[in-house]
């Protein structure tokens, strides 16, 4: 995994089968993921997330194991295909545990997003002080996160 | 999240994805160096250490300062700041939407 990945991970009481639907039934996913939500729950199959107010996210299913592992590649403009580039990897692992299912959601490919060098160079004011902190907090913060 | 918080985190990451470069980064988190004194502090040739201190300023992390005729360098805390913040704030959404799954699936 790379140092740019976000890892998170819950246990819900409740079996992998109804984790599964709650974030694989469009129904069910528009009560966490924005409002509306449309999924063709197939490999290269499109979804739709659409947020009141802020306009739809386009996706497209990339894995699709009932009931270990659901992902789909995601585009960070709104009202775009996700392509290389403009898109992260997001993917959700369902694991048995003593007390129902942990969930573990990564969100990947930060690194791979295109750049842009004005807002780069707009951003080179900068404070020295506490810098040496805040590296040891980025650093400590992604340790966090890998693990 | 906008374009441009995605630009500069993918900028930030692409430059640090080098162990010596945070090295460098260390390096200067303590004391601005010239590119000759980080070079004789790290086990790296002059010419990589300019390559690298290239990288780190291009997206920001390390400005260079002209004193006298020797050119130092320092690092830049606002860009890595922003960097760990929008991390938290992703991270942070991740946490909010994994709690209302948990609240779905277990009321279902």
């Amino acid at each position: 995994m790379d140092s740019t990945s976000i890892t998170r991970s819950v246990v819900i009481s409740a079996p992998r089968s109804t984790v599964w639907a709650a974030i694989t039934d469009a129904d069910k996913v528009a009560q966490w993921f924005g409002q509306q939500a449309e999924i063709d729950l197939a490999v290269g199959g499109r979804a739709e997330f659409t947020w009141d107010g802020h306009g739809t996210s386009r996706a497209i299913v990339t894995e699709v194991d009932e009931p270990n592992c659901f992902g789909f590649r995601w585009a960070a403009d709104r009202d775009t295909d996700p392509v290389e580039g403009n898109s992260t990897l997001v993917r959700f692992t369902l694991a048995e545990h003593e007390s129902g299912t942990e969930l573990t959601v990564t969100e990947t490919g930060f690194d791979t997003l295109d750049r842009d060098a004005d807002a780069r160079n707009q951003q080179r004011e900068g404070n020295i002080q506490g810098w040496h902190a805040e590296l040891d907090e980025l650093v400590a913060y992604l340790h966090g996160v890998k693990a | 999240m906008t374009v441009g918080t995605y630009a500069e985190l993918a900028s930030v990451f692409a430059a640090l994805s080098d162990e010596t470069r945070w090295e460098i980064l260390t390096e200067l988190g303590r004391a601005d160096h010239s590119a000759s004194s980080l070079a004789t502090r790290l086990p790296v040739s002059r010419q990589a250490i300019a390559k690298h201190l290239t990288a780190l300023q291009a997206c920001g992390l390390v400005e260079s300062v002209k004193v006298g005729r020797e050119v130092r360098y320092r690092a830049l805390g606002a860009e890595l700041g922003k960097t760990a913040r929008t991390l938290e704030r992703i991270g942070a959404e991740w946490d909010r939407r994994l709690a209302a799954i948990k609240n779905i699936a277990e009321s279902m």
